[in-house]
């Protein structure tokens, strides 16, 4: 069991729906992991598996029609789901802060990065607008932003994606979170951008101390940053643990796929067959059944319980059951 | 390590599925074309389709009305000017005491040719200038398109109005100035549907496949580009009644005793005191068809957008 | 940014002159001339009228004398009215329908781009299916039904306002209501329509992660970006107002620029319908070119791209 005092953020058999024209679509369906002070870990999955929505449920920036519909977010103990919106507004940007995939987009393209970042310290830290400036260029230079105290009157178009990019990390650290979730930061940038932003956060994660939740589709981001990895598809978790348990031990079928997908030099690509389960009729039963090589009976009328192997490694999968055969892991 | 107790099961459960056997239960939706999807998302549209009904009837009574009608629009009774509507004349009589009700009607035929005709020339200049432009694309687009832009620097009203001066009054001189000038918001149309369409994928098909350059601006683009057009076309018939009704406003309409909805609201203004009633039908008819052509031009847009497809 | 603004004032130039002379070959391509339709004009007097305006030279020296003309603002005699000039009836009847045309726009914005910015906000609530179905009647009803309306209820059967002339304050009111029933109604439209539009972005919910309160996200964040289509359709609402004016003036029998145009259309006046024609057109280039320099001003994307 998890001791309390450890842990900065605590989920609990969270469930989020989206209540469409066609139906309720069930995004999350019990999702439970925690984060310890500190720490970084990384949310692996593909589009459609809820790795965004689990972000957007904490932070409560869920869209109109999206609705936690049964479970506990604890953040420092504090039962986030039942705060009203004040005392959320106090929280995001202050204490858990959330950097989003597209730098082109993400940042007003009328007002000027300086104005964008200062908002946060205003607000929340009671800084005139001397000190937010000076604070301001301070985020940028250590972000890495070459002649701050020119770019903080700069407008958006005219950073390149990759200093966006350390605009909005700026922007979301320049507070002092305890918690950054940075939903696939790096996705929309060049390899050689995405290596560099990937150092800055790890740096900024060892001088600031702040807990890290990364959410990527992309393993290799996930082994360069956390040392714990959640796996998540049709919108449970399908395996979680350290790095380490996951890479080189993993036991669920769905990650030896994500693992033999990775791009090696030299050798052939191999997908994963079949496509994302469709949320809205959810199936009973494991959501990968369907994909999976290895399906039984069993695999589709119920969803499996998680099995505990190692200190922190639980598998969700029937192949775990004592009396499930015995299979050989795919191709390495 | 705790470990629960973990209950036994029977053996069955774990023998392998096939893969028959893991999809049986999956749900697919049936595909449909993207017409098909259209035409149902127009139908739960309830004002588009009140708009398309409103002037379907409409069509109807100005195409059958008058041969029902025992008056003919020009037919004056001098001894019943002026009368708010009765029995014998639905709508009333005009200051010449004319009955208003099949001038209504006859008013509803000239107004909606106006519409339509002018609008089908719009169509077929603008498609062509517009197709070429895009298809063609480069140097002999940016001079078409500076032309058209030039067009656009003062308002198309004004350059009707200059052509009707210069052609003199009368119906036929509406439409070649309306079909002389309005072209040109479809040509824009067209122009930018074939620029964003000839660089997908089956356009590159179709030239690898041996396809000239025409074949492939009538058989390919413009019936992908069928959506934009529709809408515009949708909202040129309106936009033309209006233009037809204001030049008879300003004077430069089709002659008496012909009458459009526009001669007929130019003639009542100065009743107005005495007869309004004389204002008020020619008045709500265009009033009525313009939001039918309105509600139906909304709902047509948003059937054919395909980011809004289920 | 000058580049950006040389190159439309260029254009402006160039446009201008290409309408000045396309106009002016047009209205010379109806056969006769101003003089000879005066049938109380004595043969010699025709003559030396045709000289003085030089009718006898060929077209395209007319057209350099037509030019000079313009130069120094003298648009030519006016053909009806004995003894009027062209720029004389111009700058009697502009500031009429200036005036109008103005508190046509101050309505506009008033009523218009706060009903846009509600319907958006309270999406799909009364306050939206309210605004939008006064929207859509706006749209649809053309502005010479709706003046008669006015002028009927609250001219005929209430005798509230005056049902014409340009006499007091009151004569303003419905004229330039019936003026700005149709631009409202579309600046609604486009108001809500990209308001929405810009709630949706990216930026938006970043301003939102970043703990700001809902009003600073919608007022600050939203409401800057979603006014800039807006600063667009600042210039064909001119001209939908100057258009618009031929109309409505003539309805209420204001004697603004757009009655004498009506006027000198229903007389085959061509001097003046040339002249005037001429003169709309400057004006609502120099407009479209005052907007665009503005839109230069207001979104910093365009003061580096050009």
């Amino acid at each position: 069991m998890k001791d309390n005092t450890k842990n900065i953020l605590e989920i609990d058999d969270l469930h989020t729906s989206f209540f469409t024209q066609a139906g309720e679509v069930k995004a999350l369906n019990g999702i439970s992991f925690q984060v310890a002070f500190g720490e970084a870990i990384g949310i692996v999955g593909e589009s459609g598996s809820g790795k965004s929505v689990t972000s957007l449920s904490i932070m409560r920036l869920l869209a109109n029609n999206g609705k936690v519909t049964a479970g506990k977010i604890l953040f420092e103990g504090r039962p986030l789901l039942a705060l009203d919106d004040k005392s959320m507004q106090q929280i995001r940007g202050n204490e858990i802060s959330m950097i989003f995939q597209d730098p082109m987009t993400c940042l007003n393209p009328v007002y000027t990065i300086g104005n964008q970042i200062m908002e946060p310290l205003l607000l929340h830290q009671n800084l005139n607008r001397k000190e937010a400036r000076v604070k301001a260029v301070e985020m940028l230079g250590l972000v890495g932003i070459p002649a701050p105290e020119k770019r903080i009157d700069q407008y958006p178009h005219e950073l390149s994606g990759g200093m966006r990019q350390r605009v909005m990390i700026a922007m979301a650290l320049c507070c002092q979170p305890k918690l950054l979730i940075a939903d696939e930061p790096t996705t929309a940038l060049d390899v050689t951008i995405q290596a560099q932003i990937l150092e800055l956060m790890k740096e900024l994660k060892e001088k600031m101390n702040t807990s890290i939740i990364l959410i990527t589709h992309d393993l290799g981001v996930v082994a360069e940053v956390c040392s714990r990895v959640v796996v998540l598809y049709g919108g449970r978790i399908m395996e979680s643990g350290t790095s380490e348990d996951v890479f080189y031990r993993p036991r669920h079928p769905y990650t030896w796929g994500l693992l033999r997908s990775i791009p090696r030099g030299g050798e052939r690509l191999v997908p994963i067959e079949g496509q994302p389960p469709d949320l809205l009729n959810a199936p009973a039963g494991c959501p990968f059944c369907i994909r999976c090589e290895y399906a039984m009976k069993i695999c589709k009328e119920i969803n499996p319980e998680f099995t505990l192997l190692e200190e922190q490694h639980q598998v969700a999968c029937w192949l775990l059951h004592p009396q499930a055969p015995s299979v050989e892991r795919g191709i390495n | 390590m705790e470990n629960t107790t973990i209950p036994s099961l029977p053996a069955e459960v774990f023998v392998k599925l096939s893969s028959n056997e893991k999809t049986e239960n999956e749900i697919l939706r049936p595909s449909i074309s993207y017409w098909q999807d259209v035409w149902i998302r127009l139908k739960q549209n309830k004002l588009a389709m009140l708009g398309l009904y409103t002037i379907g009837f409409i069509l109807l009574l100005a195409i059958l009305g008058p041969i029902f009608s025992q008056f003919s629009y020009s037919d004056q009774f001098l001894d019943k000017q002026g009368l708010p509507p009765n029995k014998t004349f639905w709508f009333g009589t005009d200051t010449l005491g004319r009955d208003m009700f099949v001038r209504v009607l006859y008013g509803a035929r000239i107004s909606l040719a106006v519409g339509f005709v002018a609008t089908f020339i719009n169509l077929t200049v603008g498609i062509i200038y517009g197709g070429i432009a895009g298809i063609i694309g480069g140097r002999v687009d940016n001079i078409m398109m500076r032309i058209v832009d030039v067009f656009y620097s003062i308002p198309l009203m004004l350059y009707v109005i200059l052509l009707m001066v210069i052609i003199g009054p009368g119906l036929k001189s509406i439409f070649i100035a309306l079909g002389l000038v309005y072209w040109v918001e479809m040509a824009r149309i067209v122009r930018g549907q074939v620029l964003s369409l000839k660089e997908q994928e089956f356009i590159l098909a179709s030239r690898a496949l041996g396809a000239s350059t025409w074949g492939i601006l009538f058989k390919h683009l413009i019936p992908n580009a069928m959506g934009p057009i529709i809408v515009t076309v949708t909202n040129s018939i309106p936009q033309a009644i209006f233009t037809e009704a204001f030049l008879s406003f300003i004077g430069l309409g089709v002659s008496a005793p012909m009458a459009s909805w526009g001669m007929l609201a130019s003639d009542a203004v100065s009743a107005i005191r005495s007869y309004p009633h004389i204002l008020f039908f020619p008045a709500l008819a265009i009033a009525i068809t313009m939001l039918a052509f309105n509600f139906l031009g909304d709902g047509l847009r948003d059937a054919l957008d395909p980011r809004l497809r289920k | 940014m000058l580049k950006y603004i040389l190159k439309r004032i260029l254009a402006s130039i160039l446009t201008i002159w290409v309408i000045i002379t396309i106009t002016f070959i047009l209205m010379h391509s109806i056969p006769g001339d101003p003089f000879t339709r005066e049938k109380a004009l004595s043969e010699s007097v025709q003559q030396s009228l045709q000289q003085k305006y030089h009718m006898d030279k060929p077209l395209l020296t007319q057209y350099g004398y037509y030019l000079q003309g313009l130069a120094t603002g003298d648009l030519g005699p006016s053909m009806k009215y004995p003894g009027e000039t062209v720029q004389g009836l111009i700058s009697k009847g502009f500031p009429v329908s200036l005036q109008l045309g103005l508190v046509a726009i101050f309505f506009m914005l008033l009523l218009g781009v706060p009903a846009g910015i509600i319907s958006a906000l309270r999406q799909n609530k009364w306050q939206d299916y309210t605004a939008m179905f006064m929207a859509t009647l706006g749209i649809a009803i053309p502005n010479f039904v709706l003046a008669t309306l006015l002028m009927y209820i609250f001219g005929v059967k209430l005798g509230w306002l005056p049902t014409s002339r340009w006499v007091s304050w009151q004569s303003v009111i419905m004229p330039a209501i019936a003026l700005a029933g149709y631009p409202t109604a579309y600046i609604a439209r486009l108001t809500r329509s990209s308001f929405l539009e810009v709630l949706q972005q990216d930026f938006i919910r970043t301003a939102r992660a970043k703990g700001l309160p809902e009003r600073t996200v919608v007022y600050k964040h939203a409401l800057k970006n979603a006014l800039i289509p807006l600063v667009t359709y600042l210039g064909p609402l001119t001209a939908g107002v100057l258009t618009g004016s031929f109309v409505i003036e003539k309805i209420f029998a204001i004697p603004g620029l757009g009655q004498h145009f009506v006027m000198s259309i229903g007389n085959r006046d061509y001097t003046t319908i040339l002249g005037v024609t001429i003169f709309y057109a400057s004006f609502l280039i120099v407009m479209n070119l005052l907007v665009d320099i503005a839109y230069g001003f207001i979104d910093p994307r365009i003061k580096i791209n050009d």
